[in-house]
């Protein structure tokens, strides 16, 4: 029977308690706005804490507050503006979803090193003695971007460079932020094109630094104007351009997307061995089509002795 | 007179392997082919180059002026040709702008005007002398000495202090000028204390080189009192010199200025004597080569800019089993990726160690020994920072509060590392987690 006792004394402690909570959630009541909870569902709730904001709850805080005065979510996107906008009750701006890309196809056999790197494995600390690579500006490989992606979509692969994953990045730009060579850039979703070097050094530099490193020729601006170069390393600012002009490069740097996927343009051996073949059929093609419209050369000695 | 001073709290016992070099008399090394020249030797801005590519210059000539009031003035090491001017690669490993000179073998000198009768002279007119003979603190800091000579009016020096303790093992480079050049120094001493107007002064210098404090004593006189420090790691920092001496502890973030104290190494003194009475500028200093792998150790007078391959080969090459080379001391000197750099001023030693002498650098977790709490000349927290580091949460807490309280004050002479159980890289954390601040820094604009 005493068994009850206990019984009894929780279960009155629970009443009580209970409805004290019943009570004091009444009569301290926090107005809060609607808005936040909703808005908190039609955001994507990664919590990167991208925008600025800890955290999803306090991003939908600061758009209640500020009814829509802060930088877009850059993770959602357009469809996620379009929700918050809906929300908000304000006109929908244009959002440009965006990917994280590494900069960097340097992979040991073609970048040359400067020495092995013992102690602390980690980026930072690379950094301060010029990193493990001939290259000032190459991907040093020891993986900081990966420990701050909140979707693990960076990855080291045995190259020693990181690539992103463009299908899990969700454009928060974390890895931007943390990677002290600044060699990850954010490019927008859509772009199919990319120049996968971030060396500024000047071109005999990087010439000996690396196989794969942009020398500033500016060949491929030649091909088409979206290439642009500035301050010794060439960037790709359109969205697609016509995939043989990737071939024009003679460092192999430029990748477009249609044809491989930039992983494998930088570690598989297959993708490479395709590359090439369709590069010297690109030359060749370069060279007759350069034949073909030079003037025939007249044949010495044509119309006899003077 | 000899006294005896107070030992600093912290601090390790290391191996010292002195006894490599401190007997090796130093030998002049002959002008390399090839001197590579950088523009950033010193603290402080970087001096802007004066001649340009093709140009002939002189042994003395000064090829860069001061960049700005925290700047040193570069010359020329020997007579020969500019045939470059860009970036190269420097000590520390990042890239820098230099001056490289194919030089001609002639060495012709273009000295300045040595002056007459110096104490007799303004010591604005010293401290110009010294601003143009591109000296820095030869300890390491390359502070320039200018600066230093110049006090500013709220913080008046009463005390001026000669640093000889040179507590990083393996060195002997500042052991041999004070043995060899002992006279200079006492030279020296006196334009210290005409240019400063400063009665006292102090050589402090550790125990274990009893020939240099008795060398010193007899060559100071009454100009200086030669300080028996302890032998102990890192006695030779400048907070810790000043408080084994003087008793006087300097705030954390502040000069030594503060607390009315100034302090040169010992081959600052002698460089400052070079230029006042021959008209020497800084184009040489006296470098260490040591370490087991090296065939031949010894302290060379080596001209700035020689590149540390053609030092190694005139020290007798590597050994077989060489495997790391740092440059600067083992504690505090920083590993070197390749031997294609050059000898800047701030260069005490080039120290090449094989693989028997390097430990396993794996490291494990913190045990919570407390060993570095002991170690910490700063009396700060090496293993709590360390964590907080390792887990990257250095970038989440009050980044001003963690600077001022404790990283801009740790001057990276590695004791918590040295005495780790677990082998904890401690001080490497902190570089890290400094350099992450610059760069965030950097960033900001």
């Amino acid at each position: 029977m005493s068994i009850l006792i206990p019984i009894l004394v929780l279960t009155g402690v629970g009443v009580v308690a209970g409805l004290a909570l019943a009570f004091f959630s009444r009569v301290f009541y926090v107005p809060e706005d609607p808005r936040v909870d909703q808005l908190e569902e039609a955001l994507p709730g990664a919590n990167c804490g991208a925008c600025g904001f800890a955290g999803c709850r306090d991003y939908a805080k600061g758009l209640v507050a500020r009814n829509g005065d802060v930088p877009p979510c850059p993770v959602g996107g357009q469809s996620t503006a379009e929700k918050v906008a809906a929300i908000l009750g304000i006109a929908v701006s244009d959002v440009e979803e965006k990917v994280a890309l590494v900069r960097c196809a340097g992979t040991r056999d073609r970048a040359a090193a400067r020495g092995s790197m013992v102690g602390v494995r980690d980026c930072a600390a690379a950094a301060l003695l010029g990193g493990p690579k001939s290259c000032r500006f190459g991907c040093m490989g020891l993986g900081d971007c990966g420990t701050v992606c909140p979707t693990k979509a960076i990855t080291v692969y045995g190259g020693g460079v990181a690539v992103v994953d463009p299908a899990l990045c969700i454009g928060c730009g974390l890895c931007v932020s943390k990677c002290p060579i600044d060699c990850i850039e954010m490019v927008p979703k859509g772009r199919r094109v990319h120049v996968l070097c971030n060396s500024r050094d000047p071109a005999l530099v990087t010439r000996a630094a690396c196989k794969v490193g942009c020398i500033a020729c500016n060949l491929c601006t030649k091909k088409d104007p979206s290439f642009v170069v500035a301050s010794n390393v060439a960037a790709f600012t359109g969205t697609t351009c016509d995939p043989e002009f990737c071939f024009a490069c003679p460092n192999d740097v430029i990748v477009h997307t249609d044809r491989y996927e930039v992983l494998a343009f930088i570690e598989s051996e297959e993708a490479r061995t395709d590359y090439e073949a369709e590069k010297n059929e690109f030359k060749e093609k370069e060279k007759a089509a350069r034949a073909a419209a030079r003037p025939a050369r007249e044949p010495k000695n044509a119309g006899g002795q003077p | 007179m000899t006294t005896h001073a107070n030992p600093f709290p912290g601090g390790i016992h290391p191996a010292y392997h002195k006894d490599l070099t401190r007997g090796c008399e130093t030998v002049s090394m002959p002008v390399p082919k090839i001197l590579v020249i950088p523009m950033s030797q010193h603290l402080g801005a970087p001096a802007k180059v004066l001649v340009k590519k093709g140009d002939l210059v002189k042994a003395g000539q000064m090829i860069a002026e001061p960049g700005g009031f925290i700047s040193a003035a570069v010359h020329a090491s020997s007579s020969g040709k500019v045939t470059a001017i860009g970036p190269v690669e420097l000590p520390n490993g990042s890239m820098g702008e230099a001056v490289t000179i194919e030089t001609d073998g002639a060495h012709e000198w273009e000295k300045m005007e040595p002056i007459q009768n110096p104490f007799a002279a303004d010591p604005k007119v010293l401290v110009e002398r010294v601003k143009a003979a591109g000296i820095v603190g030869m300890g390491g800091a390359t502070f320039p000495t200018h600066v230093k000579l110049t006090p500013p009016a709220d913080s008046p020096v009463d005390w001026v202090m000669l640093n000889g303790a040179e507590c990083e093992p393996y060195l002997t480079a500042d052991h041999r000028v004070m043995l060899e050049r002992a006279d200079r120094i006492a030279l020296g001493v006196k334009l210290i204390r005409h240019i400063m107007g400063v009665s006292k002064v102090s050589i402090g210098i550790e125990g274990n080189k009893a020939d240099a404090i008795e060398v010193l004593k007899k060559a100071a006189g009454d100009l200086a009192e030669v300080v028996e420090l302890p032998v102990k790691y890192p006695q030779g920092s400048e907070k810790q010199l000043i408080f084994a001496i003087t008793g006087r502890r300097v705030p954390p973030k502040k000069l030594p200025s503060a607390v009315g104290v100034t302090v040169f190494n010992v081959a600052t003194v002698v460089a400052i004597a070079d230029a006042v009475i021959d008209g020497m500028p800084l184009v040489e200093r006296v470098v260490t080569v040591t370490g087991s792998g090296v065939n031949k150790p010894g302290n060379f007078r080596v001209p700035v800019g020689t590149r540390v391959m053609d030092l190694m080969e005139f020290a007798g090459g590597y050994g077989d089993d060489a495997e790391q080379m740092i440059l600067g001391g083992p504690m505090m000197g920083r590993a070197a990726a390749s031997d294609n750099v050059p000898i800047i001023k701030g260069v005490g030693g080039v120290l090449v160690l094989t693989a028997a002498d390097m430990k396993n650098t794996d490291f494990g977790v913190c045990i919570r020994c407390g060993r570095c709490l002991r170690a910490c000349p700063n009396a700060q927290n090496p293993m709590l920072l360390g964590q907080l580091i390792e887990k990257g949460l250095f970038s989440r807490i009050d980044e001003e509060k963690l600077r001022e309280i404790v990283l801009d004050d740790c001057f990276e002479c590695g004791s918590c590392t040295f005495v780790c159980p677990n082998r904890r890289p401690l001080v490497q954390f902190f570089q890290m987690a400094k350099g992450y601040y610059r760069s965030q820094q950097k960033r900001k604009g």
